[in-house]
């Protein structure tokens, strides 16, 4: 399926969500959309169905909210779309390892660094950190970083 | 009467001039294990290699299992993951035995020590005996011939001893 298919589902299933085309190419992704909490099961489907694979999830921390990023990719060139997630520090998103069996271990590597605990997903134990390791180094708050910002006062 | 504190490993019998032997071919045929954990063992891997030879002073025989080396050389960033796995090699290993830290990152964490660290062991000392540190990052492949040899010298109790020492040094006029 083409990104632009991929674009038309995606604004019938989140027409409220905001949709970013990269027309530069700079970024390397064609778009990214933004989808609710309770989307992302159903944006995770519309991908799978659509041929698209799973190439990384990763988080940023915010102040008020933490920001979940995964990014879809097929095998046709500039193919690379993102799926961008709200998710409040006290949330706990839904896992999609159901959807991509590969989600297991990229939530695991989450939970590892931000703390996010993905209901769904049978196996949080750590994965790249010590089994006993209460610490999460990536979020802002971890060690000496003065940049903690709300997620407006950086992107505006 | 001074109580003589036994060295793990060492024999609870001991013969001198037998065990000037055993050392002196000890010393000489150096079995490293085939072990690395980051660019330093690019570098050891060098080493072994035709241009420096570890053959040449009897220690370019790596093992791939523990249970038949002599030498462990910890070459590499010691990552808190990997340490229970180095442990267990270094518990493998038979008696009489050895360990060589190789590079900043194995002699007491390198770059990666710094305050708050959250992911390495800084150093290999920390984990098992080292009886060589071979500071540079990485270090060249003389310097870790120069630590085996430094290593040999230790086992055979001084490079006076250690009669089968293919590198004699140049003594000046």
């Amino acid at each position: 399926m083409s990104v632009k298919e991929m674009e038309k589902i995606m604004l019938e299933k989140f027409p409220d969500s905001p949709l970013n085309r990269d027309e530069t190419g700079l970024t390397g992704a064609a778009w990214s959309v933004a989808v609710p909490i309770s989307g992302i099961r159903d944006a995770a489907k519309a991908f799978q169905t659509g041929g698209f694979f799973l190439e990384s999830i990763t988080a940023l921390d915010f102040e008020d909210t933490f920001e979940l990023v995964y990014h879809f990719n097929c095998y046709e060139p500039k193919s690379r779309l993102v799926v961008r997630m709200l998710c409040g520090h006290d949330q706990v998103p839904p896992s999609i390892c159901d959807i991509f069996r590969g989600a297991g271990w990229l939530e695991r590597e989450v939970h590892d660094f931000f703390g996010i605990r993905f209901s769904g997903n049978p196996d949080m134990r750590a994965l790249l950190l010590p089994e006993d390791a209460d610490y999460y180094p990536l979020r802002k708050t971890f060690g000496k970083v003065g940049a903690y910002h709300k997620r407006e006062e950086i992107y505006g | 009467m001074e109580k003589k504190v036994r060295e793990p490993g060492e024999p609870v019998v001991q013969f001198a001039l037998l065990d000037d032997i055993l050392n002196l071919a000890r010393a000489n045929s150096l079995w490293p294990m085939t072990f690395g954990l980051a660019c330093c063992a690019i570098e050891m891997m060098a080493a072994g290699a035709s241009r420096f030879d570890l053959d040449r002073i009897g220690a370019g025989v790596f093992r791939p299992s523990p249970r038949q080396s002599d030498v462990m050389i910890v070459a590499g960033t010691i990552a808190k993951k990997m340490a229970p796995a180095i442990q267990m090699l270094w518990d493998q290993m038979p008696n009489p035995k050895w360990c060589i830290a190789m590079g900043n990152c194995a002699i007491s964490g390198g770059p990666f020590e710094y305050e708050e660290q959250y992911a390495i062991v800084p150093g290999a000392h920390l984990i098992v005996p080292v009886d060589i540190v071979i500071p540079g990052c990485p270090p060249r492949p003389e310097a870790l011939i120069q630590g085996l040899l430094a290593l040999e010298d230790k086992i055979t109790r001084g490079e006076g001893r250690n009669l089968l020492r293919r590198f004699k040094r140049v003594v000046e006029a």
